[in-house]
């Protein structure tokens, strides 16, 4: 009965949503967005709404898988304004997700934001830097048996030396990332009060992640570059008592750009290495990835990555293997057409809750210009997760779960 | 027929259409026709002839004719302008096409300075015909200069650049093209997981 009365809401919704988009534009003239100080800086502002199918939304009191429709209504705004000397984009939206139905109580508010300022880049010396945030119910932690809301903000600041024509270049860069966690719903979900089933406990993740690398390019072809890179960084975990400190680094070389007209890729091999507290990891690390790009608005992507990583808590540093693909193409002008999709595995090191997890995505999606301020989308998105897990950890439902979501969404800027 | 009325009878008089090319007055020929419409002052268009212009006082006369000139002056400097920002631009194809129209621009703000003087000292001599062919000369310049300084404008591309009369060239690569430098190729992002929200169980469910 509940599920019916979602099922309905959501179905008003989205028809509501297909209405707008069948509507006819109405010749206003916006989509020029708003001319900044007489200079080059355009700003746009925009609204999106979407509305989205989730076919496991959350578990119920009973232990119940229950499907689900999300209304996301995102006003936002970017700024552009490209220049030799400074270069400025700007992009931020705020994004109310509206559950419908009996899940109206998970309704919260997320963000997105980011920031990039380059400057003096057709100089010798140059300098870039972008801070990008986002609050959102999404996480890169596979670890973790329930939803969370996840609150992260990555800031990178590199200055890259180009002397000469800038066929060698050095780069210098130095990252702060801090990622947050707030419970979806608080209190605990297992008997016995176990660790990892204290939704509360969330909130004791909050970590750090400071880094520093350096990355020599050398363009031995006008697009094609041999590259030698190393990073160090440490993680710092908010509180030590539930995160583990750790620190590492990784060493990579190879050789990455254009093959031939329409062949480019990537070719690199490294090693790295994770201290723990006690004991550490060290692998090999690789990437290998080939793009075919048979015209200027298509092309078609594969890779493969083993690397290792840290998700927070006691979990540990893992070593992951990833294969992900994109494919997208821009037809007729107004038609971008894409597929996205990867699987990881991570296995972890440490103190185990999870012994090994894996992440499934497979997202198409088309998204269509119907005129200049007026975009429409729609996509699916299949993701499956697995996970094996250590001696005596409760196997709750965020652990190994598969959900399809199917999305229709709108955009009207200005 | 008071001054009042003349004036009158001159902003309703029916507006030629701005295009139409301006005739010189020349002897053995009907009277010529022209417009008053100085760009800087929008507003109804008159109809200028010599009889038309003997309807008007002399002291009218010369005040109308330095307002007319200091029009055309403003709008040859600004067509100016613009031909220097053509020519810092490097754009030949506009800095050709404001050049043709600053040439006869110019050539007609001397004809209309001239023209005024000529009507200050015929208005001094008290000589009604040349006062009246003077101003004349001096209104067919002003509606010339005016109707030459819209072409200048379209030798920009758009009105919309008016405002500084730079060209401005913008590019928007819709979103979700390949990126341009290919060498520089980080591997996405980790993907992301969504689990389901996971509410406490009832007291005899726990998982």
């Amino acid at each position: 009965m509940t599920m019916a009365k979602g099922a309905r809401t959501g179905l008003r919704a989205l028809a509501g949503l297909l209405a707008l988009v069948l509507a006819p534009a109405a010749d206003a003239g916006p989509g020029n967005g708003i001319r900044l100080g007489g200079s080059a800086a355009r700003l746009h502002p925009y609204l999106e709404l979407e509305g989205r199918y989730d076919s496991n939304l959350v578990f119920t009191e009973e232990g119940e898988q229950e499907a689900g429709f999300i209304l996301h209504v995102r006003p936002g705004l970017t700024l552009a304004s490209p220049s030799e000397r400074a270069a400025v984009d700007f992009r931020a939206h705020l994004d109310w997700a509206q559950y419908l139905g009996e899940s109206s109580d998970l309704s919260r508010l997320f963000g997105d934001a980011a920031l990039s300022v380059g400057l003096n880049r057709r100089g010798s010396l140059g300098l870039e830097l972008t801070d990008v945030f986002r609050r959102s119910s999404s996480t890169r932690n596979l670890t973790l048996g329930y939803a969370v809301v996840s609150n992260t903000n990555d800031l990178r600041v590199s200055v890259p030396f180009r002397p000469g024509g800038g066929a060698f270049v050095t780069t210098l860069t130095g990252g702060w990332r801090l990622e947050t966690f707030e419970p979806f719903v608080k209190g605990n979900l297992c008997e016995g009060g176990a660790p990892e089933c204290d939704a509360d406990q969330a909130a004791q993740l909050d970590y750090s992640d400071v880094t520093g690398g350096l990355d020599l390019r050398w363009k031995f072809l006008p697009k094609t570059a041999a590259v030698l890179q190393g990073e160090y960084w440490r993680r710092l975990p908010s509180d030590p008592d539930a995160g583990l400190e750790l620190s590492g680094y990784r060493g990579w070389a190879g050789v990455a750009g254009l093959f031939s007209a329409h062949l480019a890729g990537t070719l690199r091999g490294g090693y790295g290495s994770a201290s723990l507290s006690p004991g550490s990891i060290s692998t090999w690390l690789a990437n290998a990835e080939v793009e075919w790009i048979p015209l200027e608005t298509a092309s078609v992507k594969a890779g493969y990555l083993h690397d290792l990583g840290a998700d927070p808590g006691a979990a540990g540093a893992y070593t992951s293997h990833r294969g992900y693909a994109d494919a997208r193409a821009l037809l007729a002008a107004r038609y971008t057409v894409q597929l996205v999709a990867s699987y990881e595995r991570r296995a972890y090191q440490g103190v185990r809750v999870v012994e090994a997890a894996d992440l499934l995505t497979v997202t198409p999606s088309v998204d269509v210009e119907l005129a200049r301020w007026l975009t429409a989308g729609a996509g699916v998105s299949y993701s499956r997760r697995t996970s094996e897990l250590a001696a005596g950890t409760r196997p709750l439902p965020g652990y190994a779960y598969s959900k399809t979501e199917a999305f229709l969404r709108v955009r009207g800027t200005y | 027929m008071n001054l009042r009325h003349a004036l009158i009878g001159l902003l309703v008089a029916p507006v030629l259409t701005r295009g139409a090319p301006a005739a010189v007055a020349q002897p053995g020929t009907p009277p010529q026709v022209t417009t008053i419409a100085p760009a800087s002052r929008p507003g109804p268009a008159v109809r200028m002839t010599p009889d038309a212009a003997s309807q008007i006082p002399d002291a009218k006369k010369v005040q109308l004719a330095e307002e007319s000139v200091e029009t055309i002056r403003k709008t040859v400097d600004r067509v100016a302008g613009r031909s220097d920002e053509a020519r810092r631009e490097r754009d030949v194809g506009k800095l050709n096409c404001l050049n043709a129209q600053l040439t006869q621009m110019r050539g007609l703000a001397k004809v209309a300075t001239q023209a005024s003087e000529a009507l200050v000292d015929a208005v001094g001599k008290k000589d009604a015909a040349t006062a009246n062919t003077q101003f004349a000369r001096v209104v067919i310049a002003a509606d010339k200069v005016t109707r030459m300084s819209g072409e200048a404008d379209v030798c920009l591309g758009q009105l919309v650049f008016l405002m500084d009369g730079r060209t401005s060239v913008e590019v928007e690569q819709p979103q979700g093209l390949p990126g341009r430098d290919v060498t520089q190729r980080d591997p996405p992002p980790k993907p992301l997981a969504t689990p389901p929200v996971v509410r406490p169980l009832a007291a005899s469910r726990y998982y």
